[in-house]
């Protein structure tokens, strides 16, 4: 549950040694963090990037969680703040350009391993501030006052951005995704 | 087209579900970390083994630095203890090793045959040899009492004399080729028999231009030795008037002078500078006839002693 007390206590998952209890921490919520980049980044090799120091952040200054709720809460705050520090970086401003693909994803697109769906156009096309609350509300099942617990903001202001939001996502599908 | 809530719902997870990652990319990122952290530990090891060697040095310099201080505390202490202690014996706590410097000084002056002696040394000979002065006392009291010592019989007869000048003055003059005398740090301020004294040669007493009249300003004593900065010797004289010394030649025996005969002999100087009471004594007529230094009209006696024309 997140929003518990945030005292500094062993979770009761910690046991063995700290690279042991990383690697769990990093199986546990890898896809979380992920999805979470990809959604804010919008192409995979910039979303593994930010996975891979969101856990690096991790390893360079262990802390002890109150339990899983607490370490997803701090995993998923810590990804979208980085998310923002790199959309916000003038390289990332400089090399993706609006509209155009990075070689990876090119070469993925024309492989036709993975190709973007109208849903998760729309979720890109997304403002930042909606994509925290749009993942956790829809794919990990957070209630509206959770969401406001763990990105410490008012419940009312989840609830106004997961309707703007919706609205939002129906139009771009609505009128056909673009 | 309008699509529902639970449509929307269902879209939404389904795409979130298809963004993946791979397993392929967990692998991928999960190697990853672990190589960064890998590297990351090695350069905090280096970082810290470093910081672990300038500490190291760091505190090797900060034992040395202060057994060195305490050192010099200890140094500081010892020196202060040995000082207090020195003092409280009355005593100068350098003494004994001035006083082996300026032996040392002493013996190669006389080693070398050197006449003059620097003021310094004379002087710190003077500080340090007390016993030596003490020693050459005893040798002019004994000489005040008759007792001549042995060794001083030829340089006081043969190489001095001692001359009227007239008018109650009279001159201490060398004779021969003697050298000038060695001056004596210890004798300083002491009184002495003429016996143990020699002075710088005269080279022609007639002319009368190499003579040394000293004049005697006490009244105790018959004469008396001071040595000036130079390291000569000054000798102050209280002979009786040549009319009322049964010692002093008379102007009439001045031959061999140019008219100035000498008063040289053991037995003549000790009969002046006799501090017994069978020798004469020191008579305030004497003193006052030495009292004028080259002008033997001035009979106060209290002329500047001691300068060496």
């Amino acid at each position: 549950m997140p929003g518990t007390s945030r005292q500094s206590r062993l979770h009761p998952d910690a046991g063995g040694s700290g690279s042991e209890y990383l690697t769990r921490v990093y199986r546990r919520h890898v896809k979380m963090v992920y999805r979470l980049c990809y959604s804010y980044l919008g192409n995979a090799s910039d979303a593994e990037d930010a996975t891979q120091s969101v856990f690096m952040k991790l390893m360079r200054s262990p802390r002890r969680f109150d339990d899983v709720e607490h370490e997803k809460a701090w995993l998923i705050v810590c990804a979208q703040n980085l998310c923002r520090d790199v959309l916000k970086s003038s390289y990332h401003a400089k090399t993706s350009v609006e509209g155009e693909q990075s070689v990876f994803d090119k070469a993925i697109s024309d492989s036709g391993l993975q190709e973007k769906s109208d849903v998760e156009e729309a979720i890109l096309r997304l403002p930042e501030k909606y994509k925290t609350c749009v993942y956790m509300y829809y794919y990990e099942g957070y209630r509206s006052h959770e969401i406001a617990q763990v990105l410490n903001v008012p419940d009312s202001t989840v609830r106004g951005y997961l309707s703007e939001a919706r609205r939002l996502l129906k139009e771009y599908l609505g009128s056909g995704g673009r | 087209m309008q699509i529902s809530d639970a449509e929307l719902y269902t879209a939404l997870y389904d795409a979130y579900d298809d963004m993946g990652p791979s397993d392929e990319a967990i692998s991928r990122m999960f190697a990853n970390i672990q190589q960064q952290t890998y590297q990351q530990t090695n350069q905090q090891a280096r970082i810290v083994s470093y910081q672990n060697v300038k500490r190291r040095s760091r505190m090797k310099w900060q034992i040395v630095g202060s057994v060195a201080a305490c050192l010099v505390v200890l140094a500081g202490v010892g020196a202060f203890v040995l000082t207090q202690s020195s003092s409280a014996q009355g005593g100068d706590p350098f003494s004994n090793v001035f006083s082996i410097v300026a032996n040392d000084l002493a013996q190669e002056e006389a080693a070398n045959g050197n006449g003059n002696v620097s003021a310094d040394n004379a002087n710190a000979n003077q500080a340090a040899n007390e016993n030596a002065a003490e020693g050459a006392n005893e040798n002019q009291a004994s000489e005040g009492n008759g007792d001549q010592p042995e060794g001083s019989d030829n340089t006081s007869t043969t190489n001095t004399a001692i001359v009227d000048t007239g008018a109650g003055e009279f001159e201490l003059v060398a004779k021969d080729d003697a050298s000038l005398a060695q001056a004596d740090p210890s004798l300083v301020g002491d009184e002495i028999a003429i016996g143990v004294i020699s002075l710088a040669p005269v080279e022609d007493v007639d002319t009368g231009s190499e003579c040394k009249v000293y004049n005697y300003n006490g009244a105790e004593a018959d004469f008396a030795v001071e040595v000036n900065t130079d390291g000569e010797l000054k000798l102050f004289l209280a002979i009786e008037k040549p009319a009322e010394s049964s010692t002093i030649n008379s102007s009439e025996d001045k031959g061999s002078y140019g008219g100035k005969e000498p008063i040289h002999g053991k037995d003549e100087t000790k009969t002046t500078s006799a501090g017994s009471g069978e020798a004469a004594p020191v008579s305030e007529t004497a003193s006052e006839g030495l009292g004028a230094e080259g002008n033997a009209s001035d009979p106060s006696g209290n002329s500047a002693s001691g300068s060496r024309e």
